[in-house]
């Protein structure tokens, strides 16, 4: 098994041409390189349209419209079918959305249970429903758990949808700006939680503009002109510097 | 996908788009419930047309041509035993019955008390002769010829029809009493044989007789009443008339796929076929089932325009839901999935809208039904259902609903799985 958790190699990703005549689309990301380490908690920075869910997406194998090379878990994810991707996602990523994304018409519990509906692994995520209550007590939320989405706070939402990431126990949690919408004490509960799954070994990819989520990460990348570079000032010295 | 997660998405998404699903579920309903009331409609009246002229399908009635070229030619084709049995000898032929009508006229005369009611009646009366093992099943009396000499009654069949017109028509307008089977049998009138209205037709000899009603059947001859063979011979015989040869000869067929090649011999052996019967039956049974499907292509069409309507239902909500999908995607669902799970909701909403569609088929009908019980006149052969539901129709209209929605929402299922889950997710 691989040790990497991530691999890019020359990553390019234009965005598709909406008109013909208007010529080829923008290319957001300019041969990305990055490899990311089992266990590892990397944030991402970058100014809004900067292609930084753009690059989530390529990730989680949202999307497979680009050249260059994407292994995730070891498997290069334009070789894999649609059903493979799938099964990828299921199984080895967990996503957490700014807008939580959750679906209106279920309960918190039979969101956080969503993922083992499309489990192709033969008997399913084991134990899902028992697991799912224990994510929902994880984060906080197990006297809520037959509450719909409607119902709930941002922040709860949020660690609704935290718990779904979390049911099949996966070994890459993906996020694209977690925090948000929250505000900055239910953000920091959400944080914590971040923190404790990176001490369990899941590797994490954040994409932020919050300083105190990149504070909790082990690497902090920034996505500047389609490409990733460190920061020229590092966010961990930066005391009192608030969200950007 | 798991089906009982399949299942249990559905229905939440269902219960969702109630609005939806209504809209979507009453085209299907109009479409099925039209089929499946035309159809049960068709079955219903076909089966009344059978009461009326119950469906002749393995019998032949052979009776000489009007004008016989043999007789032209100077041949002599007759209608004897000997045709009988070259008759009977047709491959394919289990039987040929010979029939003899009475060539004299007669005559009945009824005066005095008729089931309770006074009559004075009287009526110019066909008669023909049959062998008695044709109507063995249906009579209640022995049906055998008393003989000359006899003063007992010539026993006679009347045909079923007969009565219904009778009890339908001829009863409440002259204030008779409606009559059964069983209250019939055994009924004894008189009849003067030879004599007629026409004084030119009377015979120089007329005899008084009586016939006594032994049984009913579907056999006998609806233009009067039937008696034994030997009886129509040997009156005959009385009246120094033919009773050698035979008025017609009834064949049956071991099966009725052989009824037109035998048809064929028949013809080619000089005779011809009487098909009034036959063919008004196959004709007004062909009309039922050529409106039956008229109508059922009109309600074929109807399903076809609930298609359109489920495509254009499921457009829009695969539109409003592309986050959703996207949201599915990415926790884990195949392009098979969303597309499974697009079709699965068409498939619940065709199936509950075929559902109410075959309940109101069902109540209309019913409905219908009682009206005509209570509202129309009595009329002879008055069916007491229109309607002959059958559980293939319920099975054909729960096949319509399914695929008229499935195909409705093929294409909105395809444009579904085929969103890209990341754009899907960034709007």
């Amino acid at each position: 098994m691989s040790e990497l958790a991530l691999e890019l190699k020359g990553v390019h990703k234009r965005y598709p041409v909406r008109a013909p005549e208007s010529g080829a689309g923008e290319e957001l990301l300019r041969g990305v390189e990055l490899s990311v380490a089992r266990g590892e908690f990397i944030a991402i920075e970058g100014q809004s349209g900067s292609g930084k869910s753009t690059l989530l997406h390529l990730l989680g194998g949202l999307d497979a419209d680009y050249t260059g090379e994407v292994r995730v878990m070891g498997e290069e994810l334009r070789a894999l079918s649609d059903a493979a991707r799938a099964a990828l996602r299921n199984r080895a990523i967990g996503f957490v959305f700014q807008s939580f994304n959750l679906l209106p018409q279920l309960t918190a519990l039979e969101n956080v249970l969503l993922p083992e509906a499309f489990c192709t692994t033969k008997g399913g995520i084991p134990d899902a429903r028992a697991r799912a209550k224990e994510a929902l007590e994880e984060v906080g939320l197990g006297g809520k758990s037959s509450s719909r989405p409607g119902e709930l706070s941002g922040g709860e939402r949020q660690r609704v949808a935290l718990a779904r990431a979390l049911l099949a126990a996966p070994p890459l949690v993906l996020a694209d700006e977690p925090t948000g919408n929250l505000d900055a004490r239910t953000g920091q509960g959400v944080i914590e939680l971040f923190q404790r799954l990176h001490a369990r070994g899941t590797t994490l990819v954040i994409v932020t503009h919050e300083v105190r989520v990149s504070r909790a990460a082990t690497r902090v990348l920034l996505l500047r002109e389609g490409r990733l570079e460190a920061p020229r000032i590092d966010p961990l010295q930066t005391e009192g510097e608030g969200a950007r | 996908m798991k089906l009982s997660q399949l299942a249990s998405i559905t229905r939440r998404n269902l219960g969702r788009n109630v609005r939806t699903l209504l809209v979507s579920a009453f085209g299907v309903a109009l479409g099925v419930g039209a089929l499946t009331f035309f159809l049960a409609l068709g079955a219903g009246l076909s089966v009344a047309v059978s009461t009326v002229f119950p469906p002749v399908t393995r019998e032949i009635e052979v009776v000489l041509p009007q004008v016989a070229v043999g007789a032209l030619l100077g041949g002599d084709r007759k209608l004897d035993d000997e045709a009988v049995a070259q008759l009977s000898r047709i491959r394919g032929v289990e039987r040929a019955w010979p029939k003899m009508t009475l060539r004299f006229p007669a005559l009945s005369r009824y005066n005095g008390s008729f089931f309770g009611k006074e009559l004075h009646m009287g009526l110019e009366v066909i008669g023909v002769g049959i062998p008695s093992e044709l109507v063995a099943a249906d009579v209640k009396l022995p049906f055998v010829d008393p003989g000359a000499g006899s003063t007992k009654p010539i026993p006679i069949v009347i045909n079923r029809r007969f009565l219904e017109i009778y009890n339908k028509v001829f009863a409440p307008q002259r204030g008779l009493p409606k009559l059964s089977e069983s209250m019939l049998i055994g009924f004894t009138f008189p009849i003067d044989l030879g004599r007629s209205w026409v004084a030119a037709r009377t015979m120089p000899n007329p005899q008084e007789s009586s016939l006594q009603l032994v049984g009913f059947s579907d056999l006998a001859t609806l233009a009067g009443v039937t008696m034994p063979l030997p009886a129509a011979r040997r009156l005959n015989a009385l009246f120094g008339l033919d009773s050698d040869t035979y008025s017609s000869v009834l064949l049956s067929a071991r099966s009725s796929s052989e009824v037109s090649q035998i048809a064929e011999k028949v013809k080619e052996a000089g005779y011809d076929i009487d098909e009034s019967e036959r063919s008004r039956a196959l004709q007004i049974g062909a009309a039922v089932r050529m409106a039956t499907l008229a109508l059922a292509l009109l309600a074929a069409l109807i399903s076809l325009l609930s298609s359109v309507n489920i495509a254009q239902s499921f457009f829009a909500s695969v539109r409003e839901r592309r986050r959703e999908i996207g949201i599915l995607r990415a926790v884990g669902a195949t392009r098979f999935d969303v597309q499974s799970l697009v079709l699965a909701e068409a498939a619940a909403t065709g199936l509950s809208g075929g559902a109410v569609g075959l309940l109101g088929a069902r109540f209309i009908a019913a409905l219908l039904d009682h009206l005509a019980r209570t509202r129309l006149p009595d009329f002879p052969f008055k069916p007491h259902s229109f309607f002959v539901f059958e559980p293939w129709m319920f099975a054909a209209g729960a096949l319509v609903a399914l695929c008229a929605s499935i195909f409705g929402a093929w294409v909105p299922a395809r444009k579904a799985a085929a969103l890209d889950p990341a754009r899907a997710l960034a709007e």
